[in-house]
């Protein structure tokens, strides 16, 4: 009974709840002839398409920066990495490597001066953190706009100039990775194997990265800086390197969930994208100043999971599509009840 | 506990009067729809012709001219309206000017011009539309 | 009013603590002769848009002088006054009984979810803006829970042109035929051609004159005590949750009549999307007016207001003029709201940040050594 007990409040019972609803959705699925292969394909592919953009949650938590809100910043510097890479022209998995490496240089550049402005803002990164986030997607708008690049992929019809909204990775690298020793089972169940081992390398990266010196340190500042300080680590350093790992693994992560998705969406396709990302984390677990990769998994799994059978389940039972509204509801829900858990947290200390 | 007695009925008077007065907007702020016909009717076995044209004029609104057999409109605000019936006479020139009052709580309500000019009690009638 | 000093200290002070509106009126001082609009037809676009938009920037005040930043919350008393409004305009209530009516409904529901937004936020101590600014998404998604799907099967909806084809959910758009324009035009007022919405700036004046007494009673003062030090009102005995909570509950409210105003205003409601374009234009608005999340006065209204709407109404053209892309001018003004936000903020944060390393600074060279004020 107690270690039941125990485990309740460990976990805190909105995670329980949304854990048993999706088991009840998996359940309910057959009855409302929704097939559990297809769902739980579907599951599998959007938990590999967005398990890096959570990652990227971790390092910032860990350090103290708080949910990183600013994650589209990492999102354009891996879309100028893709879109600078098909007007280069490269395909296959030279493409999507080149993507890989053009998106990294851009994500250190923003990372770090992203970093140096969190720095003089502390205690007030999150807020900061989502008009950054919201102004650079702006700025980026116009710049898709100008920019001269002329590939005949990307630029609007008529020879116009500027980018389109969305832009075909088709003939490039489409689900380079997902097919990469895909297991197949039966006509509707695909296992995107090659994502998840691409996933799995970076959730290894981090982990190792975390067991280093730098990133001991970097868990201290975050949970007792001013034991940090005494110690002689550099505070500000270490948040700057959290916050260039952060927008390192946020370009990744939109590289790799465009390969499955694929579709480059520019303009104001990358606005909301930190939300989902932040509740994911959330609801695995991780609180405003604590993460780590197992929050990552569950917490994407959950998520994922609930977006998938929610609409397929509910809709069939009620002929009404309700999904987006449901998740409004979990993903915000899930973010507030973090925001007003910490004090709690705190005053138990 | 006569303070804590006094309290508790002073709110809810407060709170009756203010529903006393979201019924009194409620009243005179409602629109009513008034369906104008210029169509022959007969009513209790007496008929009256459609009006050869006529014009109605209702406070701030435009005025409305209606054809034979055909139905205007006009949206009013508020139970009371007054409204002035002009008939002309096939050479154009008025023929009769009289001011109604018309006062409803229907949302929509249906008159027969021809009867209204006629005096007829039935004249006007609470309409619903089909459907609802 | 303080003294301008004419000194260069004085002068580089002013420019720095006004830097904001000041960067403002410059690059509108640009923009206007590019956009190619005359005086007149921008002075009318200001006019009315300032009727529009100040009661809900207005009531943006109160949370600041308690301390508790910028209230996004405020989204949450918008989407009350939509739910009255859409009532009053199923049961064909128009004019000045029609809005009276739709405030008289928004009210309790707005100072519930007031009250609500006040307790989270209380949860959320050193984080309100955030967890305002969540919350508004959040309830965002019951107010389309409710909308979308209650009305028109759960809740009964007369009118079935607000409806939507298949049956329940109120439509994108409601013409809110019955009470449009109905405050503004309720003493038609016209001066050399610009039309004057004369009860509607009273109305705002009113609340001006309201918000300059409040500032003075008990409860007022309470506020501005947590305003300036939670910890300091606490041990004067300002009972902090409860404070805190009202001031979020008076906000509410007024943002729902601020909305009210604006739709009657518009005429036409965007059921899905008024509530949050709000929020976000009245607080960038008050920002751009000079103030600060922890100070803000009448004047930041009205002069962020005038710049906000201003840039607003101008960008898309001088856009067009400078490149040939009335888009390009579009996404200007979308950067220059959310830029302007995040400018404010960072400016805000860092000089908070720069107090608190002087003051420990100070105390750790010892009392009595003074630290020199050069920022």
């Amino acid at each position: 009974m107690n270690r039941i007990k125990t485990f309740i409040q460990d976990a805190g019972w909105p995670r329980i709840i949304i854990g048993l609803f999706l088991i009840a959705l998996f359940i309910a699925a057959p009855s409302v002839k929704v097939r559990v292969d297809t769902s739980l394909s579907d599951t599998f592919t959007r938990f590999g398409m967005n398990a890096v953009m959570v990652l990227a949650m971790v390092p910032m938590i860990q350090a103290g920066c708080g949910l990183n809100f600013g994650l589209p910043l990492g999102i354009i510097a891996g879309l100028l990495g893709a879109v600078l890479t098909i007007e280069i022209g490269f395909t296959g998995a030279l493409g999507f490597l080149t993507a890989i490496i053009i998106a990294s240089g851009f994500a250190l550049i923003f990372g770090y001066g992203y970093g140096v402005l969190l720095n003089r803002v502390k205690g007030d990164e999150m807020m900061i953190a989502t008009y950054v986030g919201f102004s650079s997607v702006a700025f980026m708008c116009m710049v898709w706009l100008l920019v001269p690049l002329k590939s005949p992929n990307m630029i609007w019809g008529y020879g116009g100039s500027g980018l389109r909204t969305t832009i075909t990775v088709e003939d490039y690298w489409l689900k380079i990775l997902n097919d990469f020793l895909a297991v197949k089972i039966g006509e509707k169940f695909v296992f995107p194997t090659g994502m998840f081992l691409f996933c799995a390398l970076l959730c290894l990266i981090i982990w190792a990265f975390f067991k280093t010196k730098t990133g001991t340190a970097l868990t201290a500042v975050g949970s007792n800086p001013d034991f940090a300080r005494a110690s002689g680590i550099k505070i500000n350093k270490m948040r700057t390197i959290s916050v260039v790992l952060s927008t390192w693994l946020g370009a990744i992560g939109i590289l790799v969930y465009q390969q499955s998705f694929g579709f480059i969406q520019l303009y104001m396709g990358p606005f909301y994208m930190a939300f989902p990302a932040v509740a994911a984390i959330l609801i695995g677990g991780a609180s405003v100043n604590k993460a780590s990769i197992s929050n990552v998994l569950i917490g994407t799994f959950l998520f994922q999971g609930i977006l998938t059978m929610t609409p397929s389940v509910i809709n069939s039972v009620i002929q009404t599509d309700m999904s987006e509204v449901i998740r409004i509801i979990v993903s915000n829900g899930m973010i507030i009840y973090a925001l007003t858990r910490v004090v709690k947290a705190r005053a138990v200390k | 506990m006569e303070t804590k007695k006094r309290r508790t009925l002073i709110r809810i008077s407060l709170i009756l009067l203010i529903i006393l007065f979201s019924m009194f907007l409620y009243r005179i702020g409602k629109t009513h729809t008034l369906l104008l016909d210029n169509k022959a009717v007969t009513m209790e076995g007496v008929s009256f012709a459609a009006l050869e044209s006529v014009v109605v004029k209702a406070g701030r609104y435009d005025p409305v001219e209606i054809y034979p057999r055909e139905r205007g409109m006009l949206t009013t605000k508020g139970p009371r309206q007054r409204i002035t019936v002009e008939v002309y006479n096939k050479a154009g020139e008025l023929s009769s000017s009289r001011i109604f009052r018309i006062t409803t709580k229907e949302e929509m309500i249906l008159i027969s011009l021809p009867a209204l000019v006629a005096d007829h009690p039935q004249a006007i009638s609470p309409f619903t539309p089909p459907g609802q | 009013m303080k003294k301008i000093k004419f000194t260069k200290e004085g002068l580089i002070h002013f420019l720095s603590s006004n830097a904001v509106p000041i960067m403002f009126i410059v690059l509108s001082l640009f923009a206007i002769p590019l956009s190619g609009f005359s005086i007149n037809y921008l002075v009318q676009e200001l006019l009315t848009r300032l009727g529009r938009n100040s009661f809900l920037v207005l009531s943006l005040l109160i949370p600041i002088i308690a301390g508790m930043g910028l209230n996004f919350g405020m989204v949450l008393g918008a989407m009350a006054g939509q739910i009255g409004l859409l009532f009053v305009t199923d049961w064909g209530v128009a004019g000045i009984p029609g809005l009276s009516l739709a405030a008289i409904i928004a009210t309790p529901l707005a100072a519930l979810l007031g009250y609500l937004c006040g307790k989270i936020l209380n949860k959320a101590k050193g984080r309100e803006m955030v967890t305002g600014f969540i919350l508004a998404f959040f309830m965002d998604g019951i107010y389309q829970l409710l909308v979308l799907y209650g009305m028109g099967s759960v809740i009964p909806i007369k009118s079935s042109g607000l409806v939507l084809s298949r049956g329940y959910g109120i439509r994108n758009a409601v013409n809110l035929v019955g009470v449009r324009q109905s405050l503004d035009d309720l003493i038609p007022l016209s001066i050399a051609g610009l039309k004057i919405p004369l009860v509607t700036f009273m109305v705002i004046a009113f609340f001006c004159l309201f918000i300059v007494w409040f500032r003075k009673t008990k409860l007022g003062q309470d506020m501005r005590a947590l305003g300036q030090d939670m910890a300091v009102g606490d041990s004067a005995g300002i009972p902090v949750e409860r404070t805190r909570i009202i001031a979020i509950i008076i906000s509410t409210i007024l943002a729902c009549y601020g909305q009210i105003i604006f739709l009657q205003n518009i005429g036409t409601m965007n059921t899905y999307g008024s509530h949050n374009q709000t929020g976000m234009f009245s607080i960038a608005a008050l920002l751009i007016g000079g103030a600060s999340v922890s100070r803000a006065s009448i004047s930041n209204v009205f002069l962020g207001v005038i710049l906000f709407h201003l840039m607003f109404v101008v960008s898309p053209m001088a856009g067009k003029t400078l490149i040939g892309s009335a888009m390009l001018g579009e996404y200007f003004r979308v950067f220059i709201s959310y830029g302007i936000i995040a400018i404010a903020l960072v400016l805000h944060a860092w000089k908070r940040q720069k107090e608190r390393e002087r003051e420990r600074l100070s105390l750790r060279l010892g009392n009595g050594t003074a630290v020199k004020a050069g920022e």
